[in-house]
Order: C-alpha cells, then structure tokens, then sequence
C-alpha cells in the first residue's frame, strides 16, 4: 500500500494555552468572575459586618473601618456588597441555567419535528421577543408580586426566547448536513443522530450565549429590584442598594460601589462570552478546502 | 525585455507559528502575447505569486524579489499606484464567477465601471465598449444582458462575462487562475477557444493557472511547474508535457488517465501528497515522493538550470537521455 | 443477481419561488456485485439526485429501485431498516460529509455499534481494519478531520461505509474535490476494494476520463434522462449518440499536442423546461427533422449497448452518429 505522509495539523495547534485564554481580555474576566465567586463562597468571612446589623454610624463616608462607608440606616455597605453577591450571582446563574434548559428543549422539539409544531413553537418566541425584556419582566415580575423568587420566574420567561431559536436552527441545519445524512444511512435513528451529531454542535453556540446572558440576567435582576419588584428591604441586593443610593446622591458611596460590583460581573461574564465563542467554533485554524 | 520578468520572487504569509514561505524564490518570463501557463496542485503556490503581482495579498504578507511588468518595478509601486495598473494594463479572473461577479449589480454596471474610472468613459461610450465586449465574448442579446445580474446566467456565461470585464481596459496581460475547474468539460471547451481567439485578436498575454495539464495543453506556449513553492520545470508546452524531464511532470502526466490509454489499467499514483507550506521538506520538497531521490536531494535545494529555452529544477535529471 | 436496479425513476422537487422541476425524467441503471458502473454527466443532469434517489434519501416520485431483491423506502424518522444498511453512499464534499467534532474512530464505529456487527470488544480492532483496508494508518482513528487532507478524509468517508458491511456503494462524485495526486490514489483503490471485496460501485462523476480508467460499464445522463449505456471500452471508443460523442471531443488532452477540444454550443437548458422532442436536439450536430417533435426512448442496439436516439434504430449494429447521420441523408432511415 502506499505510505501516506498525515500532514501535521495546520497552522494553530502548535499551542499549550488553551485558546480561549490566550486573549487578555478573557483571563480578565475569568480573573473577576473568580474573584467575585470567592467572594460569594466566603462572604460570612470577608464581611466584617452583619449585612443588616443597623448599629453603626449612619451615612458615614469610606473610612478604614467601613471601605465602603455606611447607609442611611447605619449598615456597613461593604458587608451589604459582600452578601449582596450571595444574592445575585447564584440566582442569575439559576435563572440563565433554567431559561436555556427551557428554550433548548423547545427549540430542539421544534427544529425536530417541524410542521405545525414548530409554527407553535416559534409564535411563543415571537409574542415574547415583541416586548422590551424590561418591560415584559416587569409586567410579570408586577403580577406575580414582588420578591426575588417572581423576578426570577419573570427573567426566565423573558430570556428563554433566544435559546429556542438558536437550537431550532442548529438542530434543523445540522440535520441537513451530509454528516448527519452518512449516519443516518448507516441506520442511526433520527433521534441517535440528533444526539451524537447535532447536539455536539449545538452546546457551543448555547453555552457562549449563556455567558453573555449572564450578564443581561444580573442587570435584568438588579433593574426589578431597583424598582422595587425584585429584592425586597432590607435584604442586600445590588440593584436595590443603586436604588437606595439614587435617593441619597450626596452620599455618594451608598450606590457607587453596588454599581461598581454589577458593573464589574457584567464585563467579566461579556469578557468571558466573546472569548469561548472563538473556543467553541471548531473552524477557527482549519481549512475548508486544500486550495492555498 | 520581456512584458512580465519575475526574478527571486517569494512571499511570506503570517500563520500562528510564524512566517511561512508559500512562494519560495520563483524566476519566469511571460512575452507580449503568449499564453503562460503555471501548473501546480495545492500547496505549490501558483495563486499566491499571482496576488503578489496585482498586490491583493492578505494582511501581513511580505513580498520579495524583483517584478518587472511592461519595464516598471511593479513591487515599488506605492498602493494606489499598483491599483491603478491592475485595473488597466494588468487584470484577473478567478476560477468562481459566482463570487468574482458582484451579486447586487448589473452586468451593465459592472462592464462600464472599470472603463469609466481607469479611462475616463462617459456613460455612452462606456456602454457602447461594454456591448462590444460582450460580443466579443459571445454572449446574446447584449442589451438584454446588460441590464441583466449575474444570477440569471449559467457558470459559462458568467465566467465569460468576467472575461469580458477583465478585458473592458484592454490590458495587456490577463491573468486566469483557474477559470475552467468549475465549469462541466463542454462549456470548458468554450471557454478555451475564447481565450485562444481573444488573445489572437488583442495580442493579449495571459498566465494560465490550473491544476490540469490537459487546459494546459490546449492553449498554452509555454509551461512552467510549480511545485511547494517553486519552479521545478519550465519550457515550451511541447517540450515539457511530451518529454517532461522532472520527476514530478513526469508522474503527473503519468497519474492523468490518458484518453489513448487502454482502460482498466490502474492509474500510476504519486504517493504521499504535496506538503503544505508549514511542512516543506528539506532539500528537494519532492525528493520523499521521488522514485529517483539521491541522498544530496535531501539536503540541497536544487536550483532551476535554464538551458536551449528549457529550465529544468533536478540535478538527477533522470529522463535526460531520452 | 442483479445487486442494485433502479428502473424508471421520476424524482420532481420544489423550486424555491414556486413549480416543480422535474430534476430526474425516468432513468434506469443497474449494479452487479463486483461491478463498477460510471454514471457521466454534468451539471444539471441530475446524477446526484439519482444517486440520492438510490439509496433513499430523496423520495421518488414514481419508478423503482429494488436491492438484494427488496424493494427500498426513503428513509423516515425511525432508523433506516437493517437489511438496507449493505447499501451506502459516499458524498462528493470530504470536507461536509464528516462530523468535524467527533472522532474519526467514532465515526467509523456507527455502523458497527447501529448494526451490531462487531461486539463491543471487538470494535477497536475493526476499526483499525477499516483503516489500513483503505490505506490510512491505524492511529487515524484516534484524530479529527481536519488533521487529514481530502484526499484522506474521502478515504474515512469510504471507511465508514465499508464498516456496515456493504454489498454496493453508491459514490457521488468522489473526486471532484481531489489534487491529480489523490484523485489516482483514490481510484486505484476503489478498483481495488471492489475486486478483493466483491463490491458493487456506481460511481457518478463528471469526468469521463477517469469513469473510463475505473468503470466496466457506463451510463450517460442528460437532461434527467440516460442517453446512452454500454461497457466502457467500446463507448469510449464509438460513442453512439451526439452527446456521448460530444463529451468525448471536449476533453482536453495533456500530450503538448496543442489539441483545442470541441465545444458544444448553447447551454444546458433549464431542467424545468426541457426541449420538446428530444431534449439534446437543440445542441446536437445532427438533429433532424423528427428530433424536435418526437422523444427518442432508450433502445436496446446490438453488442448490448443501448442509445436513445432517432439515429440508431432498435437492434442495429454499432455505428457512429456522423456514419448513421450519412445514412439519413441519404434516405435509408426516416
């Protein structure tokens, strides 16, 4: 037979760093999204103060004692930024987690079955993609009633949308691919296909936009709370504390650093996002055809 | 002095673990009026040395070497410079027509466009040269066409409508890279009698890259092999694709399934495959698929001897005596 | 027995902006096991559609295909039936036909876990089989696609087909996308594969000089329709109807000869809207008066080659266009 000489792989493996984090941009975030979980897994001990605790002097500026100064009532805003993570970043990784499970399994039945039940499928992403994600989230966030439970139920209504037409359309072009034709000529089911061919490729393309809906979650969340439908006093929240802070501008650090934190977890999860879009694509290096 | 001299000409593409040579010191000469043709299969660089004339390389190539066209140093050339001649006196057609056509405009426009910026056409005169191009290269109903797009004509056409574009400044060389591959073998066949009779008719040079020696052979005066990057054989079409002399024309024509030939006789493979420009071998890039490598074809490169209008990139010269 | 027979297949689809388009017109080709037969012709014919047809990825619109004695159904959403699996098709682009994040070795044990042909133990050592059967080493299973040229990855994608076992492929234009290097490489080997495994090819290709290196018999297509049929040597060298003859004069030849192939004038018409009569009179040669009003069907000459042409009459001896076009002027046939 004859020898074959495997041509070593093109140009951009010869790497050792993963690829995703050769870019600065996304170790900064990878940097900040760990440091904010450290601080979310470690609050009772980075806090020096009861988020709640009232006792100390009220409306006093950064100092050594309190870094981030204290609120109108007396509590050390630091602790409240501190603990305020226990609240936002669990809760927005739940509701991103359960909107893509939502909208997957919608889209995947209506990319999968077509006809008349992806029509279905696709008039309920129609009807909520017609509203503002705000205004839609506070609409229901407002009729369940407030409380960071409803604010959850109504982002995840909102946020699932993306997530079935994203999977709608990878399961339905993915399943035309001559890939995915060869299996299923080699007897695989429709069903066996779509899971060892298509779902393969469509976790990338969920996962990254479930890094950058991340973000949108946290600012969805800290929005409701601001006004008043999400987080309720005198829990410490984030968005709430903005609120707070917006009535008493003079004392300038009671919504800064609250802002600062929703701020900073936003950017890192955008950071993160755009860099694991270049992991997941398989093309990225590869040649489509052997033309130089 | 020759219409097109190329001397030492490398170029240099940035991939992720540096620079790599896709074009690897090549010399030829192309006359007023002939047809060159370049011959090569992936990886050889046949296309590349090709931008780096018309100077449409990607971002963070580097070109050496000497290019002369009609007696000016064209590498010199500032951009807008280089743009200018490419348009006019230098001009392309690709092997897609699909995706060298714009999609959006009419051919009409597409034909005037270049005579009105390179020559400074207005619109009437602009378009009676675009019909005359359009007959010249046998499309119907000129008038029709001109207000027609490109997605309303079959591959053929549209490949001849690029043609007829290449052609609106009158250049002076045109250069083909592959304009037949896509297209099935009868509208081929069209294709070639265009080209032949154009270029009879507008004493027009052309390069012809293809990856079939059979295009090649109808239509070129001379021939030139490229192989990773370099000319391993060059000379009068005769010449080199009856008695080829490198071992690698050689095997090419000898893996072609010749029309002569009795059938259900196994083609004769070249094994392996041609490196790619990361993976070149040392020495002679052939010599590991050569049935004739010596151990110095390891560790020279061998360099391109012209002798009697025939250059030939192979101190073993196996074929030599016949 | 005849391995694979597709006998009068109609395939209509839908165009995009309405109508139907009648891409295969009632063709017939048949496969024996250890036979290589060619299917030639360009664009338009319909060749991928008819090969798509065969193994039942599109559905037809009328006409059958029978293999191994079973008459086929295009595929549904349950799993292709078993004794279909022996039948395969090998697509023309290596670079779609295969997952690009799986595996080659997992994408060669489909068939084998599916089908259940090789216990679980035992599927490695198959695949390395697979492997070297088509001429790539055993560690090819441990890498991507993208790590192999297309040449290679054709070879893969042949390797998957041979692990179900099978007793005919169907093979769409295989090497269109391949260097000279691969495409001599690749055709030796299907010869091979096919006369130490007894397998059945129809191979489709545009390249009728390469159908006639590999191919025992050859069909030509024009139009949704086959035109002419015969053992390829004797095609090769007397084509019967325009068209095949056509063919032949526009390949180019690489002998430094100077040889500027013939072109066939016009387009190839609209498949939508086929010529009346015969659908190749307005480019041939020879056409006559009767080529445009009546369709000339597929009929039997002697020497078991058959042509669909008003120029060879049913059970006539072999000759070509331009002697029987003589005849014609000369009023020996109407």
């Amino acid at each position: 037979m004859t020898t074959l000489v495997l041509r070593a792989r093109s140009l951009t493996r010869r790497r050792r760093i993963h690829p995703g984090l050769r870019q600065p941009l996304a170790v900064v975030g990878l940097v900040i999204v760990a440091g904010w979980i450290v601080v979310t897994i470690f609050a009772p001990l980075i806090a020096p103060a009861d988020p709640l605790a009232q006792g100390f002097a009220a409306s006093t500026g950064p100092s050594r004692e309190h870094l981030f100064g204290t609120d109108e009532l007396g509590r050390d805003v630091f602790s409240r930024v501190v603990y305020g993570a226990r609240v936002t970043l669990p809760l927005s990784l739940l509701v991103v987690a359960l909107a893509a499970t939502v909208g997957a399994i919608i889209g995947a039945v209506a990319g999968y079955f077509r006809g008349p039940l992806d029509g279905l499928c696709m008039r309920g992403t129609d009807l909520v993609f017609a509203f503002p994600p705000i205004i839609l989230a506070m609409v229901v966030a407002a009729v369940l009633g407030r409380g960071l439970q409803n604010a959850a139920i109504a982002i995840v209504i909102v946020a699932w949308p993306p997530y079935a037409r994203i999977v709608r359309g990878l399961v339905m072009s993915v399943g035309d691919t001559e890939y995915v034709q060869s299996a299923r000529l080699l007897g695989a089911s429709a069903r066996r296909a779509l899971v060892r061919d298509v779902l393969p490729n469509v976790i990338g393309p969920v996962f990254v936009l479930m890094t950058l809906d991340l973000a949108t979650a946290i600012l969805l969340l800290s929005g409701l709370s601001f006004l008043g439908l999400g987080a309720q006093p005198p829990q410490a929240e984030w968005g709430s504390m903005v609120a707070d802070g917006t009535q008493y501008f003079q004392w300038w650090w009671m919504g800064t650093f609250p802002g600062l934190a929703i701020f900073t977890v936003v950017l890192a999860f955008n950071f993160l996002g755009d860099s694991l879009r270049d992991v997941f694509d398989p093309r990225s290096g590869v040649r489509d055809s052997d033309e130089p | 002095m020759s219409l097109l001299e190329v001397d030492g000409l490398r170029v240099l593409l940035p991939g992720a673990g540096g620079l790599l040579t896709v074009v690897d010191g090549v010399d030829y000469r192309v006359e007023e009026g002939e047809v060159f043709g370049v011959a090569g299969e992936s990886g050889s660089g046949k296309t590349m040395s090709m931008l780096a004339l018309l100077g449409v390389l990607p971002d963070g190539a580097t070109v050496e070497g000497h290019v002369s066209f009609d007696g000016r140093d064209l590498l010199a050339l500032a951009a807008a410079r280089r743009r200018e001649l490419a348009g006019r006196d230098l001009a392309m057609v690709f092997q897609d027509p699909m995706t060298s056509l714009h999609p959006m405009l009419t051919i009409g426009r597409q034909l005037t466009e270049h005579v009105r910026l390179h020559l400074g056409f207005d619109r009437r005169a602009a378009e009676s040269r675009a019909l005359e191009l359009l007959e010249q290269v046998r499309i119907p109903d000129g008038s029709e066409a001109l207000r027609a797009y490109p997605h309303q004509f079959s591959g053929g056409m549209r490949q001849r409508i690029a043609i007829a574009i290449a052609l609106a400044c009158r250049p002076k060389l045109l250069i083909a890279d592959e304009p037949t591959t896509a297209l099935d073998v009868t509208v081929q066949a069209g294709i070639l009698r265009l080209l032949d009779r154009l270029r009879r008719e507008n004493d027009l040079a052309v390069i012809l890259i293809t990856h079939d020696l059979g295009v090649m052979s109808a239509i070129a005066d001379r021939v030139s092999i490229f192989y990773a990057g370099r000319v391993v054989e060059s000379g009068s079409r005769a010449d080199v694709l009856r008695l080829p002399r490198h071992p690698y024309t050689r095997a090419l024509l000898d893996a072609l399934p010749h029309p002569e030939l009795r059938g259900n006789q196994p083609l004769v493979a070249i094994p392996g495959s041609p490196p790619s420009p990361g993976n070149i071998p040392p020495g002679c890039a052939f010599h590991p698929r050569c049935a004739f490598a010596r151990d110095d074809c390891r560790l020279h490169v061998p360099e391109l001897v012209a002798r009697n209008g025939r250059a030939l990139a192979c101190p073993v010269d196996p074929f030599a005596a016949e | 027995m005849t391995a694979l027979e597709l006998t009068d297949v109609v395939v209509d689809y839908e165009r995009r902006g309405g109508g139907r388009v009648r891409a295969v017109a009632g063709a017939s080709i048949s496969v024996e096991r250890g036979q290589i037969v060619g299917l030639v012709g360009e664009s338009g014919c319909g060749k991928s559609t008819f090969a798509r047809a065969a193994v039942g990825l599109v559905r037809m619109t009328s006409g059958s295909v029978v293999f191994e004695g079973r008459e086929i159904v295009p595929l549904a959403r349950r799993g292709r039936p078993r004794d279909l699996a022996r039948l395969q098709l090998v697509f023309q682009n290596p670079y779609a036909s295969l997952n690009p994040r799986r595996k080659v070795g997992s994408q060669l044990a489909d068939a084998l876990e599916t089908l259940d042909l090789v216990p679980v133990a035992g599927r490695p050592a198959r695949v390395r089989e697979l492997c070297e059967l088509v001429g790539l080493p055993p560690t090819a299973a441990d890498r991507f696609p993208h790590e192999f040229s297309g040449g290679q990855r054709q070879r893969i994608a042949i390797a998957r087909a041979l692990a179900a076992d099978p007793s005919v492929i169907v093979l769409d234009e295989p090497l269109a996308s391949l260097d000279a290097s691969a495409q001599a490489q690749l055709a030796n080997l299907l010869v091979s594969l096919s006369r130490e495994l007894g397998l059945g090819l129809l191979l489709i290709s545009h390249d009728l000089a390469i159908v006639h290196h590999v191919a025992d018999a050859v069909s030509v297509m024009y139009l949704g329709r086959m035109v002419e049929t015969g053992a390829t040597s004797r095609l090769w060298e007397q084509p019967l109807h325009p068209y095949s003859e056509s063919l032949i004069n526009a390949i180019p030849h690489p002998d430094g000869s100077g040889f500027l192939p013939n072109a066939l004038p016009g387009e190839v018409p609209d498949p939508g809207q086929p010529p009346s009569g015969c659908r190749f009179h307005p480019r041939c040669p020879y056409a006559f008066s009767r080529c445009s009003v009546d369709e000339p069907a597929l009929v039997a000459l002697a020497g078991g080659r058959t042509a669909a042409c008003w120029l060879q009459p049913e059970g006539a001896i072999a000759a070509s266009p331009a002697e029987r076009a003589r005849l014609v002027a000369g009023g020996d046939v109407q």
